[in-house]
């Protein structure tokens, strides 16, 4: 081994000592006279000058350098008071049972003469010009027709039940005890059962036309792309603007001409969509998850568009 | 009404709009002043239980805020004016009126006809009654919207900023209308009116940067002001800001 550097020898022969030197150091100052000869009076010089100057004493952080910053220190602030709540809470005005069924109904009834009447006039002279035109010329299949009506219908109600102009989310809403999101599922089902109700009505007819479909498979034909675009139109109103929920609206209306009258819809794309719009409990289940997204925004007080 | 706000803080995506909010208001009406964006609304809407706070706790009426049941209640207590009244502009005076009362839980047609009435009493608007919200001017507007709030004898009312768009005379009125109201309810008005503040305030919070920079009577912040008067001046001074100088007060060269 080499003979050791002056670092390690002064380690050595000062306050560390031989011991900490690494194994192989202190093998090799065991056998070389000439570095035990550096260590040695590098011991002899280290224990002269602490004789003539004995280690200092280090002061502390806190007694050396604290008590000259404490001047510049921000002063502490003054515990805050301890908070003085009500001593016992201010009751709210208690909704009995009765009351609240008898405010629901309220709600409801205001949403009546909330919604423009126009969209009143539209859903009954919609399906009141398809059932004449059913019985007028009841050869035709009635199908087509009655899913046309029912789904356009139902993408203009989705749309005028959440228009801005009449949004129940505005912020001064959001402090009342009926919240926006009752309201707003009032309106919602209010406008969109009576157009569904309609539609079934019309059915029945068509059903009961001479050599027309049976009445459930009428049904099936159009409740699951009405459910499906009444969903996709109110959550695209709700999010971003009556556009949007049209455009959302009308997509979905595509996807179900795609599956039901083009059969365009085929491969992967077939395969996803067809179940989707074709059959009840694949569209029921999916409008409710986006009927749920709808309602959430609903609650966001921050999101009203009006 | 007590509201007791302590460390209370709140942060839109990527903004902290409370930083730590220590309030306490016994009662009266308490102005809340501060720069745009120092989070008066955001205190407002979290009062109102719009908002969920975060921190804390907020005791509204002793009601927790942090909790569903707290902000439940407190909605039943409470008339909220926010900037934008929520009117229904192609409604009538008295139907947004009748509109807002049912919303409060008055199933009862008469009886939220005859509250309607009163408030429109109250604040001048029996004229407009049959006016379309849409057709009031900005001012009428802010009439109505108070009117909303107050609908129902709320013994908490949280106003943002009511007296922005209102004349002269409508602002006196309504100075006199909070007078009137303070002696059994409790009104917290945020406001970027000093006039009001000093004419009508109890007491005073300044709100600088989601932060509670001052609590205490208008005379206090005016204390602040250079001269120790001038409540304008004491509220530059308390934000930082340098006091612009006086035009009126300039010697003579």
């Amino acid at each position: 081994m080499e003979h050791l550097d002056d670092e390690a020898v002064t380690r050595a022969g000062t306050h560390e000592g031989r011991a900490a030197l690494p194994e192989a150091a202190r093998a090799h100052l065991d056998t070389c006279v000439l570095c035990e000869q550096r260590v040695l009076g590098t011991e002899r010089l280290a224990s002269v000058l602490r004789e003539e100057e004995p280690d200092p004493a280090v002061p502390s952080f806190d007694t050396f350098i604290a008590p000259h910053l404490t001047p510049e220190r921000a002063p502490e602030p003054a515990p805050a008071p301890a908070p003085e709540p009500e001593p016992v809470p201010v009751p709210a005005p208690r909704v009995t049972a009765g009351r609240a069924a008898h405010l629901a109904l309220a709600v409801t009834w205001r949403q009546v003469r909330l919604v423009p009447p126009v969209l009143s006039s539209a859903v009954v002279a919609g399906f009141a010009v398809l059932a004449l035109a059913l019985a007028l010329v009841p050869s035709r299949p009635a199908e087509p027709y009655v899913e046309a009506v029912t789904v356009g219908l139902v993408t203009i109600a989705g749309v005028v039940a959440c228009d801005p102009r009449r949004d129940p989310r505005r912020e001064a809403f959001h402090a009342m005890l009926v919240p926006p999101l009752a309201v707003w599922f009032a309106r919602l089902v209010l406008v969109l059962g009576a157009v569904l109700v309609l539609a079934v009505a019309v059915s029945a007819l068509a059903g009961a036309v001479p050599g027309g479909r049976p009445f459930p498979e009428l049904v099936g034909s159009w409740l699951p792309p009405s459910l499906l675009g009444a969903a996709l139109t109110v959550f695209g109103t709700v999010w971003r603007s009556p556009a949007v929920g049209l455009v959302l609206g009308g997509v979905s209306w595509a996807m179900a001409l795609a599956v039901f009258r083009w059969n365009t819809a085929t491969g992967v794309f077939g395969a996803v969509a067809a179940p989707l719009w074709a059959d009840l409990t694949a569209s029921v289940t999916v409008a409710a998850l986006v009927f749920a997204g709808a309602a959430w925004l609903v609650t966001r007080p921050g999101r009203s568009v009006g | 009404m007590r509201i007791t706000a302590r460390e209370v803080r709140y942060r839109y995506r990527g903004t902290t709009a409370l930083a730590g909010v220590d309030l306490h208001v016994h009662g009266g009406v308490f102005g809340l002043l501060g720069p745009n964006g120092a989070g008066k609304t955001t205190l407002l809407r979290l009062i109102t239980g719009l908002l969920r706070p975060r921190g804390g706790p907020l005791l509204v009426g002793g009601h927790d805020m942090g909790t569903i049941g707290g902000r439940r209640a407190v909605r039943r207590l409470v008339g909220y004016l926010p900037e934008d009244p929520g009117l229904y502009a192609h409604l009538t005076v008295r139907k947004n009126l009748d509109h807002a009362a049912l919303l409060k839980g008055d199933p009862h047609a008469r009886s939220r006809n005859r509250r309607a009435g009163q408030v429109m009493d109250r604040l001048d608007l029996t004229a407009h009654a049959r006016t379309r919200a849409g057709e009031l001017s900005v001012g009428g507007r802010q009439r109505a919207g108070l009117a909303q709030a107050l609908i129902g004898g709320p013994p908490l009312l949280v106003l943002d900023e009511p007296t922005s768009a209102l004349d002269p005379v409508h602002r006196h009125r309504f100075r006199e209308l909070l007078r009137d109201l303070a002696r059994d309810t409790t009104v917290v008005l945020s406001t970027h009116v000093l006039d009001d503040v000093a004419r009508v305030c109890d007491r005073v919070g300044l709100l600088d940067a989601g932060t509670v920079a001052f609590t205490g009577t208008a005379a206090q912040l005016a204390r602040a002001a250079p001269d120790g008067q001038d409540l304008e001046q004491g509220y530059a001074a308390l934000l930082g800001h340098a006091p612009a100088p006086d035009q009126n007060s300039r010697p003579e060269p």
